[in-house]
């Protein structure tokens, strides 16, 4: 009797805990939406464009990453974010963008059309197939659409080529292994993501490509909708900061 | 009672008591994976030798496993000692080998401690670049644990999780050469069997640093991760505890999803047909998966 009391109370406590985080999460969600809101505002008071704040943080920059991942797990693709991500990515050097779709919403070709409709000129045109984008190289700036369903399978293609060709598993080792998997890519010879963002409710990388996130930073942002530039600013900024050690 | 070390440093209060049987209303991880990054950063603090950082380390790592002993965690994995670490001074590097030889040591002392408990202790990494006398011990250890299985250590020494995931490729491959599995045979489900650590369902790092440094990469592709900006040797509970939460909150979201990974990655593929006197792709898998564990063991 005793014990079934304790652990009503005990249930009781957990929930009230639980509803206690919703609150301070609700909260420090809300307090973030609201400094980057003010942060842009002094730069849309003075009509200052985006483009000019990217050149100006560009320079500012000690370290701009080579490869920014994005990994969406939202119901809902806020099309014109994805397109500002993307140029802000060119706009501050970034030479590859990957999106990877945890639950196949996107739709590349829409992406593609707004791209066209902000009268980006540096931006070629892309075709899709099926899951994986062609990617064209529009003055070293690259857009990979994939999934993650199709990452993973990637990585098994990668056993099953080296299993069916009858190379000595001696002769394998993390470097061949590394050079074979990127082959694989689409356009191949991509570097591993220096910063990777995932956007959804919790801090994951959803099944990311296992193999290549040994050494990315790894961000997370509750939601792309609305995204600032701002937010996405200041993940550069703490990408330029960090120290990798490697072990050292 | 503490499984490492001595009770009198793990000090525990009512209300850590009272908590942990709260935290027990919802679902408890599995499998827990550590990063303890930030022991020579905490000795610099401290103005303590780089040695005497780790030596702190490795007492917070006996709390934090009976933290994980008092939510009945079945699984903790922690990385201890890096490949990549060979790089760092060669006085550093010795230092570390004679601190894991005295821990160790001091471990294999109280095994009846961890019989006790039902721990079983694994070494996991490529332990033949330790010196011989830490393998020995480090071999004496798991034998001495390896009936246990209430709950597991996975302890990765001289590890990364390239070298892990490439040692499970060499596994694959050997077996399509031996002509104990084929080709269409090999799957995500196949490769995670053929690993030596489980996936994980929490990944805690501390020092502030948000990556995850060849550690368990396959294994926590789908985990919640949570980076806390304490350096390891001051980890607090209720940075853990808040670890615990937040898994319990994104609980249902992360099942789903790796349900719905499964069925993609697992469920769709055809394998070949079966001949009446070759076996079946799950009687071959069944055949290869248990020689492999036994090599493991």
């Amino acid at each position: 009797m005793v014990k079934s009391y304790q652990r009503i109370f005990h249930k009781i406590l957990h929930i009230c805990i639980h509803l206690i985080l919703a609150v301070v999460y609700s909260c420090k969600s809300f307090c973030l939406w609201l400094r980057n809101t003010m942060e842009d505002l002094p730069w849309k008071l003075f009509s200052y464009s985006t483009y000019k704040r990217a050149i100006m943080d560009k320079k500012e920059l000690h370290k701009i990453p080579d490869h920014v991942a994005i990994v969406l797990n939202e119901k809902h693709v806020d099309y014109t974010s994805l397109c500002d991500l993307s140029i802000w990515c060119f706009l501050l050097g970034v030479k590859y963008l990957t999106i990877a779709d945890v639950r196949k919403n996107l739709k590349s070709e829409v992406l593609e059309k707004k791209l066209a409709s902000f009268h980006a000129p540096q931006l070629e045109p892309i075709s899709s197939h099926a899951d994986y984008v062609d990617m064209k190289d529009a003055g070293n700036h690259n857009i990979i659409f994939t999934t993650i369903g199709n990452e993973r399978r990637k990585f098994i293609k990668t056993i099953q080529h080296l299993s069916s060709e009858g190379i000595s598993e001696d002769a394998v080792n993390r470097d061949v292994f590394d050079v074979i998997h990127k082959q694989q890519s689409c356009g191949g010879g991509i570097v591993d993501p220096n910063v990777l963002i995932s956007f959804g409710p919790y801090y994951s990388l959803y099944g990311y490509a296992p193999w290549d996130v040994r050494l990315s930073e790894i961000f997370t942002l509750q939601s792309h909708q609305n995204l600032s530039y701002s937010s996405f600013i200041k993940i550069l900024r703490s990408y330029s900061r960090c120290n990798q050690r490697q072990g050292k | 009672m503490a499984l490492l070390g001595s009770d009198d440093n793990i000090k525990e209060r009512w209300y850590h008591r009272l908590i942990t049987s709260v935290l027990q209303m919802g679902h408890i991880p599995q499998h827990i994976g550590f990063i303890m990054d930030g022991n020579r950063r905490f000795a610099r603090q401290k103005s303590m030798k780089t040695i005497d950082g780790h030596s702190e380390g490795f007492k917070k790592l006996a709390e934090v496993l009976k933290w994980c002993q008092d939510l009945n965690v079945k699984q903790v994995t922690v990385y201890a000692f890096s490949l990549e670490n060979f790089k760092r001074t060669e006085q550093e590097v010795g230092e570390l080998m004679e601190l894991a030889r005295n821990k160790f040591a001091e471990i294999l002392k109280q095994k009846h401690r961890l019989n006790e408990y039902g721990v079983c202790v694994r070494f996991v990494g490529d332990i033949k670049r330790l010196p011989q006398d830490l393998q020995d011990i480090i071999r004496d250890l798991h034998d001495a644990t390896e009936k246990n299985s209430r709950c597991f250590l996975n302890v990765c020494v001289a590890y990364t999780a390239r070298h892990e995931m490439i040692e499970g490729v060499k596994c694959l491959m050997k077996g399509v050469y031996e002509e104990q599995i084929l080709v269409s045979d090999i799957n995500e489900h196949m490769f995670e069997q053929v690993l030596q650590v489980p996936k994980v369902d929490l990944l805690i790092r501390t020092s502030g640093e948000i990556r995850l440094s060849d550690f368990l990469l396959w294994q926590s592709s789908f985990s919640l991760l949570s980076f806390v900006d304490s350096l390891w040797p001051d980890l607090s509970i209720w940075q853990f505890y808040l670890a615990i939460l937040d898994y319990q909150r994104a609980y249902t979201a992360k099942a789903d999803l790796e349900k719905s990974n499964n069925i993609e990655a697992n469920g769709n593929m055809e394998y070949s047909s079966v001949k009446s006197k070759e076996l079946s792709h799950e009687q071959r898998v069944k055949q290869f998966l248990s020689a492999v564990k036994m090599k493991q063991l």
